[in-house]
């Protein structure tokens, strides 16, 4: 199995992105195709609700979601690390999230693009709004293996 | 050390339950200190950003809104030092998420205790298992069980080894 890895990086970045909003960071998108298990997050503000995804642009800006699933909320002011997560991703895929509340951390400048839409479209194909040289507060990190699900086995 | 079942993480997701542990320190324990965080009151930050916005919403004047975040009395929070997700069968006992929750508890407390990196040293491995069929009674039965999960409280305290 070959590592997997999406995303610019969860650091501590210069800016506040407004909530409600799917982001999706177009640094780094996977390598490979597989499962993404673990996602860290930077946040300025505490996010609720907060759910990551994974989705095909092809290059463009229209979405093709892959899988998505919802972490909950999620501590400002640090690198939070979830693992044990079971999220499908495609070679080429980028990583994204949208936050009900709570703003992610990001750059305007130093990175290649983050794509913006109003509302939660990390199950729904849309439009989304280029903001080039922007990064966000994400990453992704998990390995190639295809029809695997993860859970701890008792015992 | 403890641990808590956060429910606002709880799903069903391709017919399993996808739970949510969150881990906490308690008194004493590396690092303790770093996972306490100062935090606007929410009842302030609720009355929102008075500053000019743009169209997409995003402040116009990024240093004044930080001003006024910063600015915004405040209290301590605990926060986790890591948070961990399984996906488990619907027919899940209490005793099993608990017992889930104190073994992962420990494994997550060696790997902070090492600053062993969570997402590739760890010593949580999470196996693989097969993709269980999906039908609409199966994901009926996930949530059902994920209502009871989410009218109950999963927690544990004072964990050693």
């Amino acid at each position: 199995m070959a590592s997997i890895d999406v995303g610019p990086g969860a650091e501590d970045r210069a800016n506040a992105w407004v909530s409600a909003r799917t982001i999706y960071d177009e640094n780094n998108p996977s390598n490979e195709t597989g499962k993404i298990t673990s996602v860290e997050l930077w946040m300025y503000s505490d996010g609720t609700g907060v759910r990551v995804g994974t989705a095909a642009f092809g290059g463009g800006t229209s979405s093709t979601p892959n899988d998505s699933t919802t972490i909950g909320n999620v501590t400002s002011g640090s690198k939070q690390v979830f693992g044990g997560l079971n999220l499908d991703v495609e070679s080429g895929d980028l990583i994204g999230a949208y936050p009900a509340t709570g703003q992610f951390e990001y750059d305007n400048s130093g990175g290649t693009g983050m794509l913006n839409a109003v509302g939660d479209y990390l199950d729904s194909s849309t439009s989304f709004t280029r903001f080039s040289n922007y990064e966000f507060s994400i990453y992704g990190t998990g390995s190639t293996g295809k029809d695997r699900s993860f859970m701890v086995i008792i015992g | 050390m403890h641990f808590k079942v956060n429910h606002n993480g709880c799903k069903e997701k391709n017919g399993m339950i996808q739970l949510r542990f969150d881990f906490f320190l308690d008194s004493g324990e590396y690092k303790y200190d770093s996972t306490y965080y100062q935090y606007p009151i929410q009842s302030e930050l609720a009355k929102g950003y008075p500053g000019e916005v743009d169209e997409n919403g995003q402040p116009t004047d990024y240093n004044d809104y930080k001003n006024w975040f910063d600015s915004l009395p405040k209290e301590w929070k605990h926060s986790q030092f890591y948070g961990h997700f399984v996906y488990v069968h619907p027919d899940i006992t209490d005793e099993e998420i608990l017992f889930l929750g104190e073994w992962i508890s420990l494994l997550a407390k060696r790997n902070w205790d090492k600053d062993l990196d969570f997402r590739t040293d760890g010593e949580i491995k999470n196996l693989p298992v097969p993709k269980v069929k999906i039908t609409q009674e199966r994901i009926d039965l996930c949530e059902s069980k994920l209502t009871d999960i989410k009218t109950k409280t999963y927690e544990k305290f004072d964990i050693t080894e």
